[in-house]
């Protein structure tokens, strides 16, 4: 490698470097006023981006498009903060996380809906090709990028050094308590932090539109990267999420044009878990800055939840295997299976359900796990002839080794990291599923699965699909249920409500939640190889983020603590777009893809937003006490005996 | 002392530069009921923390049973047969009261996921353990007419009174307490000592008690040990602390 | 200047305070006193407005001020040194004391804060000398000094201390109640909470007595002193009782 091809690849690495710095710096700002991760925060971007080629395609002037697509990035982030994170005064973050997961939906919803899913081509700043110095070529837009770059660099630091916002906005995220006795009000640190990030991601979307293209779909990969910058760097520090966003991108130049062009995601998102691991205060982070108030999660019940096997249950178990058998022989063709589908997403949705609702470790890569089963069973089977029982748990066993194994790194950590590191994973798994082909076949797939068997009988038809499917979840629901009416059941509700508590109890958290992740991970698996069967091709598109949006909006519709919940939240997620289809049937098929995730950004956002609003709390508690008794008048009314 | 359950010798605990436990030691005997009082901001709670494996110490030993317990885990310790309870109640918020004393005792064995599944007999005897010793603690405790409800919709004299039941459940050699009688009145804080004294006895529990609030210090315990600035300067019968004049400086600051 | 009517605040299950009423005159100095959980904090956040109340009625030189954010408050002239003294430790002392006058601040830095600075840099020489450093590495002393700094930089007519002494060797202690005292001669008023009940009630004018969220006791410093049953019952320490 010549010194001039290395210059090349580092000033290509620093324009997407500049890009990951803006996006990390929004991450920043929302983190830090708070606590935070806005996982809308790519999208916002990709919003700037599309924005600005929709205006200048209608021929708005660059000078207008660029600014205004900015302000009005900066008006949905600011007004999402207003009107549904703040009186969510009740919601815990994992719950506002989720929130921020619907936000990321809806915008992805509409952007779909509104402008299709094609890319759209912006015309760069400054006409003219690219500028040769000294034999490294240079795009006019990439100067932009990092001329803006250096602009926000030293507004930055203006900022947080000169104004009286930038120290409050410190002080905040150093002692939010100190700061309310000054007389910062959080809640506006919050809407500028929001606004602001809105503003940055999409002035830098639209700057950088004219390299790439602008397209609904490159919004989450932004975001990881931008966040895996901001980690690196440090993401509660000034400068941490520029040099780790700068970093990032010359990491990302250098190991797409010197080690491998189809891994370098890959490579990102382990850099991202190795940094958890390693140094997860971030490069220029102190060394306390990880130490984090113990955060209880929301009391979600009303009333006694039961943490042992009671008659109630025996007798529902009873009617829901009677039902699940009766629907197998009376639904009609076209439903089976659809009734499938729900079943196979139930099989992840029951571990996310005690993985999520009752250790509150909010997970997003389910999908990997169900992509390591489809694939260890397409390969098993069809390459090395094995039974398609024993090549299910192997895969089985493939994912619980994964989960363990990150969990092991991302436990020992308080605080969101689980959310973003198993995004990670996903986004990890997805690049291998394409580029792998030896094992995978790439994006088109692997072709041929045989259906499920069992001891030689051929279990192909439908309906026989449809049983072996319902006996899995049985399964699943029993050994989930077995687990949530335990002593294990119970000490994961304990480190929901105090890690510390649990831990005086004799509870090995860390190693308690591993294994519920292991547990959500086996389930999944099982569900994935049972969809390679059923379908007889595993490719990758149906393990992408529409899946983790599914079974999350499954988990939110089900209630979080409950598996039977998680069942019915799997038949509704399913159902729902195939009726969105049929009441719009003829009405253009992009609108009706974008209507499914404005529906999904919806219903997470409502659902969260109803569970953590205060005076609808106080009503729910008052309709469950006049059923179950007297206990808010026992509050009132008894004192110590 | 030979019978002494737990033993600090030499805790030192820094942090960052601050040095905020300074080379205390003290032992706390079978049975004993040992007050750790002095001004806030002494090192009461880092003392606290420390022997329950919240921080790890920076120099020195806590000896529990004539096992050297530093620097385990707080799980670990609850394993051993010391538990605690909290400043600011932590009781489960999901669980009844029944379930969150059942809880206490979760150090009784270990018994994992797929033990749980598979409903192995350890399990059940650990189910069986842990629902007698929740009846016969909330009974003794006066709480059988709160089995069942939600324990964070109590009020907070009966979460403490569960916390404590939730504490004894684990069947703990010592129990620690944490500003137990924090936010409580006068007639629900003797309640509370003369609970803590009854189940003690009855239990052959040491307790080691951190509270601000002397009379109640001064009413329960054995002995006293004080400390300020990180410093251990008294342990000594109550009568004895209350004319040390170190102990008066300390108080009084004048 | 300040008077709370029945006040109730209550944070998660904790009912703190269930109804106290409270007066504060011009010029005065006003312990609080009683024993810790006794609600002595949550009576000072709920007259700067951290924490919400939950009824009752809070008034500030005769206007009511139970609906205004904490930053309208402090412009008022209220002022706080919060317990713990709440300092950000990762901010130089000078952004510190910047932040206590928070309240009155536009967008930018105004140079004329500098006077403000100097006038605290007057009472506090030793902070001139840490003016870059990290509040986070400060002593327990000067951190003190730090907070009541901070607390001057809003220009308060009545200042809230809660719990000055903590945490502070006896000497300092001294010095931080006798920098109290001077604020006093300035002009402003104090309304000091402070376990340590014999200090405090030898500077106050008037003293009221919290036990889990009442008031149980108040009248001037002088025969609460002398009220042998309130220190068995109420102030705790035996030891001082004593004394």
């Amino acid at each position: 490698m010549n010194p001039t091809d290395l210059v090349q690849t580092a000033v290509s690495g620093l324009a997407n470097g500049a890009l990951y710095a803006f996006v990390g710096l929004s991450f920043s700002l929302v983190s830090r006023s708070t606590g935070l991760i806005n996982f809308a925060q790519g999208d916002l971007t990709m919003l700037g981006g599309m924005l600005t080629a929709v205006m200048t395609e209608a021929t708005v002037p660059l000078f207008i498009a660029v600014p205004l697509a900015a302000l009005i990035c900066a008006a949905i982030s600011g007004g999402f903060y207003y009107f549904a994170i703040r009186p969510s005064t009740r919601a815990t973050m994992s719950q506002l996380v989720i929130i921020t997961v619907g936000l990321s939906i809806l915008i992805r919803g509409a952007v779909t809906s509104i402008w299709g899913t094609d890319p759209r081509q912006v015309p760069p700043f400054t006409a003219g090709g690219p500028i040769a110095v000294g034999g490294v070529s240079i795009l006019p837009q990439q100067l932009w990028l990092i001329g803006l770059l250096a602009v926000v660099a030293i507004a930055t630091t203006w900022f947080f050094r000169r104004t009286v916002l930038g120290l409050a906005l410190r002080a905040s995220s150093g002692n939010a308590l100190g700061a309310s006795f000054v007389g910062i009000d959080n809640r506006v640190l919050g809407l500028f932090a929001f606004a602001a990030a809105g503003f940055l991601g999409g002035l830098v979307g639209a700057v950088w539109s004219p390299i790439a293209y602008a397209q609904v779909d490159i919004g989450v990969g932004l975001g990881i990267k931008g966040f895996t910058g901001a980690m690196l760097g440090g993401l509660h520090t000034a400068y941490g999420p520029l040099v780790g966003g700068v970093l990032l991108g010359i990491f990302e130049a250098f190991t797409a044009g010197y080690v491998s062009s189809h891994y370098e995601d890959a490579l990102i998102f382990a850099l991202l878990i190795l940094a958890l691991l390693l140094r997860p205060q971030g490069l220029l982070g102190g060394a306390n800055s990880t130490t984090q108030d113990e955060r209880p999660e929301q009391i979600l019940s009303t009333s006694v939840r039961a943490t042992t096997f009671g008659r109630r249950d025996f007798i529902g178990i009873a009617i829901g295997i009677a039902v699940l058998g009766l629907i197998g022989a009376v639904l009609p063709g076209v439903w089976v299976s659809n009734a499938i589908f729900a079943g196979i997403e139930a099989m992840a949705v029951i571990g996310l359900v005690l993985l999520t609702g009752f250790a509150g470790q909010l997970s997003l890569g389910q999908a990997a796990f169900m992509m390591i089963g489809a694939y260890a069973s397409a390969y098993l089977t069809v390459r090395s002839g094995w039974p398609p029982i024993l090549a299910l748990m192997v895969g089985a066993a493939l994912s619980v080794v994964v989960a363990l194994a990150l969990g092991r790194i991302i436990f020992r950590l308080r605080g969101f990291y689980l959310s973003m590191a198993s995004l990670g994973l996903l986004m990890i798994a997805l690049t291998f599923a394409r580029e792998w082909y030896g094992i995978t076949g790439g994006p088109s797939g692997f072709v041929g699965i045989g259906a499920f068997s069992l001891f030689g009988f051929d279990l192909g038809s439908d309906t026989a699909v449809y049983y072996t499917v319902a006996t899995f979840v049985v399964i699943s629901l029993l050994f989930g249920m077995s687990i949530a009416r335990s002593r294990i059941g119970r000490a994961l509700l304990a480190i929901r409500s105090s890690e510390s508590a649990a831990r005086a109890c004799g509870v090995d958290v860390v190693g308690l939640k591993m294994r519920i992740f292991a547990f959500s991970a086996a389930t999944a698996s099982v569900g994935g190889s049972l969809y390679g069967h059923y379908l007889s091709i595993v490719n990758p598109s149906p393990f992408g983020l529409d899946a983790t949006i599914q079974q999350l909006t499954a988990v939110t519709v089900g209630g979080f603590l409950s598996l039977w919940g998680a069942l019915a939240g799997s038949l509704l997620t399913v159902a729902l777009p195939q009726l969105i289809g049929w009441v719009s049937g003829s009405v253009a098929s992009q609108f009706i893809a974008g209507i499914d995730y404005i529906i999904f950004g919806l219903l997470l956002i409502g659902i969260v937003m109803t569970q953590s609003n205060p005076a609808l709390h106080r009503f729910r508690m008052r309709l469950s006490h006049r059923g179950t008794g007297a206990a808010v008048d026992a509050k009132e009314s008894v004192r110590a005996p | 002392m030979s019978a002494s359950v737990l033993a600090v010798e030499g805790l030192s605990v820094n942090f960052g530069g601050l040095r905020a436990v300074n080379d205390v030691s003290f032992a706390i005997g079978e049975n004993e009921i040992v007050g750790l009082v002095g001004p806030n901001g002494a090192g009461k709670t880092t003392i606290f923390n420390a022997i329950f494996g919240m921080i790890a110490p920076t120099s020195g030993r806590i000896v529990f049973r004539g096992r050297d317990i530093t620097g385990l885990a707080p799980e670990r310790i609850a394993e051993a047969g010391i538990t605690r309870t909290f400043q600011n109640v932590r009781l489960f918020g999901e669980l009844s009261v029944r379930e969150n004393v059942m809880m206490g005792a979760y150090n009784a064995g270990r018994c994992g996921v797929i033990a749980s599944i598979a409903r192995v007999g350890r399990h059940r005897r650990l189910e069986k353990l842990a629902a007698e010793r929740a009846d016969r603690w909330i009974a003794r405790l006066g709480l059988s007419a709160y089995a069942n409800m939600l324990a964070t919709g109590l009020p907070l004299g009966l979460q403490r009174i569960a916390e404590v039941a939730r504490a004894l459940a684990g069947e703990p050699r010592l129990m620690l307490l944490d500003e137990p009688a924090a936010g409580l009145n006068e007639v629900e804080k003797r309640q509370l000592a003369d609970l803590l004294l009854a189940a003690a006895a009855e239990s052959g529990c040491a307790l080691l008690l951190v509270d601000h609030d002397m009379h109640l210090v001064m009413g329960l315990v054995h002995r006293v040990v004080v400390v300020d600035f990180g410093r251990k300067i008294a342990d000594d019968s109550p009568a004895a602390v209350t004319r040390d004049p170190a102990v008066i400086e300390a108080y009084l600051g004048a | 200047m300040l008077r709370v009517r029945d006040l109730h605040v209550s944070y998660g299950d904790i009912h703190a305070l269930k109804g106290v009423d409270l007066d504060v005159n011009d010029g005065e100095i006003i312990a609080i006193l009683g024993p810790n959980g006794a609600g002595k904090s949550t009576l000072i956040k709920a007259i700067i407005g951290v924490l919400p109340k939950r009824s009752g009625s809070i008034a500030f030189q005769g206007r009511a001020i139970d609906a205004t954010p904490t930053a309208q408050r402090i412009r008022l002239g209220l002022g706080t040194i919060p317990e713990g003294r709440q300092l950000f430790p990762d901010m130089s002392v000078r952004e510190n004391l910047i932040l206590g006058a928070y309240a009155r601040l536009g967008f930018l830095i105004p140079a004329s804060l500098d006077e403000a600075l100097e006038q605290v840099f007057g009472i506090f020489p030793r902070l001139r000398e840490r003016e870059n450093q990290l509040a986070g590495s400060l002593s327990g002393g000067e951190a003190q000094m730090v907070a009541v700094g901070r607390a001057l930089m809003s220009r308060p007519r009545l200042l809230l201390c809660d719990e000055p002494s903590l945490g502070l060797a006896p000497l300092l202690v001294r010095e931080v109640l006798a920098t109290i005292s001077r604020l006093l001669e300035a002009g402003i008023t104090v309304l000091l909470a402070d376990q340590n009940a014999l200090a405090a009630l030898r500077m106050a004018d008037r003293a009221y007595v919290l036990d889990t969220g009442r008031v149980v006791a108040s009248g001037p410093s002088a025969s609460l002193a002398k009220d042998e049953r309130l220190w068995t019952a109420y102030l705790g320490s035996g030891v001082a009782a004593r004394m």
